[in-house]
């Protein structure tokens, strides 16, 4: 058998293992008696999300359903802009010191800071494994743990491994672009910060772009999944829908996000065209 | 006597454990136009890049301008490779930025980085005036604010031509600069190099392929072969015999192809 063959046949045996020690038989996958009146209930819903308020506010004066919902997804969006603004900034400082890219001869060969270059990239590469290393959930319960319900711990919470992830995959792409206007540019005298900015990043940004973007779409659905933890965004309204049975809030929530991460996908392949193309 | 541009005497390159120049002597005067010819894996493109101060040879002396390699520090040899204009084999320009942005990075080695910054970023009414009369000099004037990929390929040989002139360089160094055009517009962009660096007074060495086009275009020929110097001299000393001589692969060591 082919050393492929072997690795999969284990793969398969390790699943099968796992899944007998879980104890995961089909019939777990069959709902109760009860539980089938409620997905019954549940994706009947599906076609008919609430638009207005599906139990009538008991008290006058409440908040239109619709503007609940408007208010709940731009909230997810402030979280999710503001978490990014700080894991942009971050992670490329990051990423550039974590890269090869950086440390090379038309970067910094000879230059003073040769000597302390690999401690550096070896220590930055230690943070940024890290902080992605911890999910973004758990950073939250950290931080609330911490610093209790506030915005600026949930932020933070995104921020941190988002950071994390953009600096690893920056590092990976600034490594992988072509390099040849960059060894064109310093064969020009150009400086090292000039190298990488006229000649190493301009290869690269379509990527980076486009992967930021994805991470954008990420954070917006992480921040939405933050209201489970109780922050204002749709997380917390969707929780609370599904625990008093309101299936068809649950089911506008649910749109909301699926929504809100196609309008980030249909932007995101726009710029990738027009940065591509 | 003028002071050669370029003076290389004895000079030993090894990149890993292969031995890519082996005791080469050159000396290349003022304004002269110079052809390097030989088999691939020659060292023609270390040659050149010796020539460019970006690769100090371990052994040997590299003078370019009078200043010897070995000594000089890293911010000096940044202003000596300012001078010098660099033709690539691949034109390395960033295809994502217009044709203007290209050219105006020639000029980066001038600046430290937020001057280089605004220079091409916000290049003023005198820059773009220098990059567009330069662009029109090797014909591609109308592609000044064109986004550099939409170019053809010998266009943006071209455009590589115009960023490596507005370094107002003294010399211009070329790596087999029409390998990747075809025949036709190989000679054209020969025959542009040439008359480029004759009208401006320009010392030119550029390696080719093609040894019809060297012996059309150079009054000069350097023959590399397995990393030495094995003929140098006008165009005529390498007559059919010497060039059959040159390129024949007996004797080649197989490493030594397509480095």
């Amino acid at each position: 058998m082919s050393a492929r063959g072997k690795v999969l046949l284990a793969l398969l045996g390790a699943g099968a293992l796992a899944a007998l020690w879980l104890g995961l038989t089909p019939a777990g996958l069959i709902p109760r008696a009860e539980g089938w009146t409620l997905l019954r209930e549940f994706a009947a819903s599906a076609l008919r999300p609430a638009l207005t308020h599906e139990v009538p506010p008991s008290f006058t004066g409440a908040t239109p359903f619709l503007a609940k919902l408007g208010l709940a997804v731009l909230r997810t969006l402030a979280f999710a802009l503001a978490a990014m603004s700080l894991a942009l900034p971050l992670g490329a400082v990051l990423g550039l010191v974590a890269s090869d890219a950086w440390w090379r001869p038309e970067a910094f060969g000879g230059g003073r800071l040769r000597r302390v270059a690999r401690p550096l990239q070896v220590a930055t590469r230690v943070v940024i494994a890290l902080m992605r290393s911890v999910h973004e959930l758990l950073w939250a319960i950290l931080f609330l743990a911490a610093f209790g319900l506030n915005t600026a711990s949930a932020v933070i919470a995104l921020a941190i491994p988002f950071a994390g992830t953009l600096a690893k995959v920056f590092s990976e792409m600034l490594d992988e672009a072509p390099d040849n206007a960059a060894r064109a540019l310093h064969a020009a005298g150009a400086g090292p910060l000039s190298v990488l900015v006229f000649g190493r990043v301009p290869r690269a940004l379509a990527d980076m772009a486009a992967y930021t973007f994805y991470r954008f779409e990420c954070a917006v659905r992480s921040s939405a999944v933050l209201g489970f933890f109780g922050y204002p965004t749709l997380g917390f309204h969707l929780s609370l829908a599904f625990e008093d049975l309101r299936f068809r809030e649950v089911w506008s929530y649910i749109y909301a996000i699926v929504a809100l991460v196609a309008v980030f996908e249909v932007w995101s392949s726009a710029l990738r065209r027009r940065l591509v193309a | 006597m003028t002071e050669p541009v370029f003076e290389l005497q004895g000079v030993c390159v090894e990149l890993g454990a292969r031995e890519v120049l082996r005791g080469v002597d050159l000396r290349v005067e003022p304004g002269e136009a110079v052809a390097l010819v030989g088999p691939s894996g020659a060292g023609k493109t270390t040659l050149l890049r010796v020539l460019g101060g970006s690769l100090v040879p371990a052994r040997g002396q590299a003078r370019i301008h009078g200043a010897d390699l070995a000594q000089l520090r890293a911010p000096a040899l940044r202003a000596l490779r300012s001078r010098l204009g660099f033709v690539h084999q691949d034109h390395s320009l960033v295809p994502v930025l217009r044709v203007a942005h290209n050219v105006l990075s020639g000029r980066l080695g001038r600046f430290g980085f937020l001057a280089g910054l605004r220079s091409v970023l916000f290049a003023n009414r005198a820059e773009l005036a220098a990059v567009h009369a330069i662009l029109e000099r090797v014909g591609v004037g109308e592609k000044l604010f064109q986004r550099t990929d939409t170019l053809s390929g010998g266009q943006q040989q071209r455009v590589a031509i115009a960023r490596a002139l507005y370094q107002d360089p003294a010399a211009l160094l070329a790596d087999e600069p029409v390998a990747a055009v075809d025949p036709a517009r190989a000679r054209d962009l020969v025959a542009l190099l040439t008359a480029l660096a004759r009208e401006q007074g320009l010392t030119l060495v550029a390696s080719l392929h093609d040894l019809d086009l060297a012996r059309e275009f150079f009054p000069r020929l350097v023959a590399l072969r397995a990393g030495e110097v094995v003929c140098d001299g006008p165009a005529a000393t390498l007559d059919a015999a010497r060039a059959a001589q040159l390129y024949r692969l007996d004797g080649l060591r197989l490493e030594d192809v397509d480095a």
